[in-house]
């Protein structure tokens, strides 16, 4: 869900005569009803299970029909591979008479080798906007280095107002507010079988006397587990709302629960997952834990989950991270990026290619 | 720490200027590229006009039967349960040897119908159309009814009822997703499946990620 919580992130920082609608392929695209956007999904290849010739044909009759029909000032597109249906279609739709405008939301942190011929394709955007990296000192990606982009710093849906008081996120989460609460949440689990590691942590978690736990059940996950006592199943949106609930987090290292964990301050242990094609989670999880901001376990093995888990259940050591957490955190980029795509559409941020 | 607004951090920022859109998406590239591009785009059109229904149609992109027709199921303002429920039916149709159902919903709940293994696709419902201020939900409903017949390759579509398949016997089921008429000939399947075989071996050798 990393490009639709980005992509909200900015709608909901537009200018007063924006009005931002939302075409994904994420079956967790309703959620951006709730901040008043108007969506629809369009079944990703994966989904329709039919081979990319066909798709990217479908795809491009599909949105060309939607921009003629919507008439948008602009495409934000945010995805690490642009696709043929994409281009064609807002080419299609300039050549019927839309003014519209192409942008490229281009999140860094590749791995390396990861470029399969995509970033030729950044000169077919009059805008490239590069969400902000905290980790971009360790990125050896594809797009690392490169200067067709405009940058703004890390994009986070919330900014740290907006986070609710400990007592009511606590009620919102179902947890007890003046016991330690612990987020477990190791992403969608649709990449890689994550059971065996969540049930490790669990287990360990439990050891913890006290210890509440919240497993995060993402909107997009295909299955469900049977959870019970101590620990409190969630699908709330987005959970960073209800990180003062929290006394520290075990996640994944995606974009979006890295720089929401690390920038709002809660001391974590992240699980890079190494098999996100175009996502170094475990670099950025190192980046972290070398600059002593968070704990990083690209092994969970019992010795190490048994070690992190001692260390964030104990208040010195939380207390150590989380003002790491501050010192590295950066301003939240989603109004910049917004403000670049605005630009763009009134004709004076257009990138000279 | 930066300010607030710096854009700048890390990677020198690109020239920005007042000017037209520079270039088109989809019309750059060398004489090559577009050649390679037009070629693309011709395989691609002659695996739609000369094939039958697309190869897959199982999320994830699980073993096709080629054989089998495709169905549209227009199933709108349907709650989670019913939408879980009635793909679990479609589902199990498919397994018993029926079509393939191509679920099509007004509402959110996707992820019910691909948990099912059943493809799920979407349409604007009629409340959400005259919302936006659009007028004619009916057409614009016949032109994506016309869109998923033409993407799908099939002809037969059929709207369920808010409450799905609930309340409806095997039979009635089965009369309802099978479509009219004969089956296309043997030659013309024996055709599809060839064309079919070549597609998959084109995307699998081309190197199309997109």
């Amino acid at each position: 869900m990393g490009h639709l919580a980005r992509l909200t992130a900015m709608a909901r920082r537009s200018g007063s005569g924006v009005r931002p609608q939302f075409l994904s392929m994420s079956r967790a695209v309703p959620v951006v009803e709730a901040e008043g956007f108007r969506w629809e999904y369009v079944p990703s290849r994966d989904d329709l299970g039919i081979g990319p010739r066909r798709w990217n044909r479908q795809f491009e009759r599909r949105l060309t029909r939607v921009l003629l029909r919507d008439r948008p000032a602009a495409v934000v597109f945010d995805g690490t591979f642009p696709y043929d249906g994409l281009l064609g279609a807002i080419a299609a739709a300039r050549a019927a008479g839309v003014d519209v405008r192409s942008v490229w939301s281009r999140r860094g942190m590749w791995r390396p080798g990861g470029d399969g011929g995509q970033l030729a394709r950044s000169g077919r955007f009059d805008l490239v906007v590069a969400p902000g990296e905290l980790a971009e000192s360790a990125d050896r990606g594809a797009t690392a280095g490169r200067t067709d982009a405009v940058d703004v710093g890390p994009i986070t849906l919330l900014d740290a107002d907006e986070l609710l008081p400990r007592a009511e996120a606590a009620a919102a989460l179902g947890v007890e507010p003046d016991r330690p609460t612990a987020l477990l949440t190791l992403g969608a689990g649709n990449v890689r079988d994550l059971t065996s590691d969540r049930q490790r942590f669990l287990d360990r978690l439990l050891a913890v006397p006290d210890l509440q736990v919240v497993v995060t059940h993402a909107l997009i996950a295909d299955q469900a587990d049977e959870l019970g006592g101590r620990v409190t199943a969630t699908s709330v949106f987005p959970i960073s709302r209800y990180f003062r609930a929290l006394d520290f987090a075990v996640a994944a290292a995606g974009y979006n629960s890295f720089h929401e964990l690390v920038g709002f301050g809660v001391p974590t242990a992240f699980v890079p997952n190494p098999s996100m094609p175009l996502d170094d989670q475990p670099a950025r999880a190192r980046w972290a834990a070398d600059a002593g901001a968070a704990l990083c376990l690209e092994e969970v093995t019992p010795d190490a989950v048994d070690e992190a888990v001692t260390l964030l259940a104990d208040l010195d050591g939380r207390a150590a991270l989380a003002a790491r957490c501050r010192e590295v955190a950066r301003p939240n980029g989603a109004r910049d990026a917004m403000a670049a795509v605005e630009d763009v559409v009134a004709g004076v941020g257009l990138v000279e290619v | 720490m930066p300010a607030a607004g710096d854009t700048t951090r890390g990677r020198a920022t690109p020239r920005l200027g007042p000017g037209p859109a520079r270039r088109a998406p989809g019309s750059g590239g060398s004489l090559a590229v577009r050649l390679r591009r037009l070629a693309g785009d011709t395989v691609g059109w002659a695996f739609e006009t000369l094939g039958g229904p697309p190869p897959g149609l199982v999320p994830g992109g699980g073993t096709a039967n080629d054989d089998r027709p495709v169905v549209v199921v227009l199933l709108f303002g349907a709650t989670a349960d019913v939408v879980a429920t009635t793909a679990g039916v479609l589902a199990g149709r498919l397994a018993a040897g029926g079509p393939r159902a191509v679920l099509v919903l007004d509402g959110p709940h996707f992820a019910a119908a691909r948990r099912a293994g059943v493809v799920v696709d979407h349409v604007i419902s009629r409340a959400d159309w005259a919302a936006r201020g659009y007028a004619e939900w009916d057409t614009y409903l016949a032109g994506e009814v016309d869109r998923l017949r033409r993407d799908l390759r099939t002809r037969h579509v059929v709207t369920l009822p808010p409450e799905g398949t609930d309340g409806m016997g095997a039979a009635e089921l089965r009369e309802l997703l099978t479509p009219p008429g004969r089956r296309p000939n043997p030659l013309t399947r024996l055709w599809w499946r060839a064309v079919v075989r070549v597609e998959r071996r084109v995307d699998r050798t081309s190197g199309a990620k997109s």
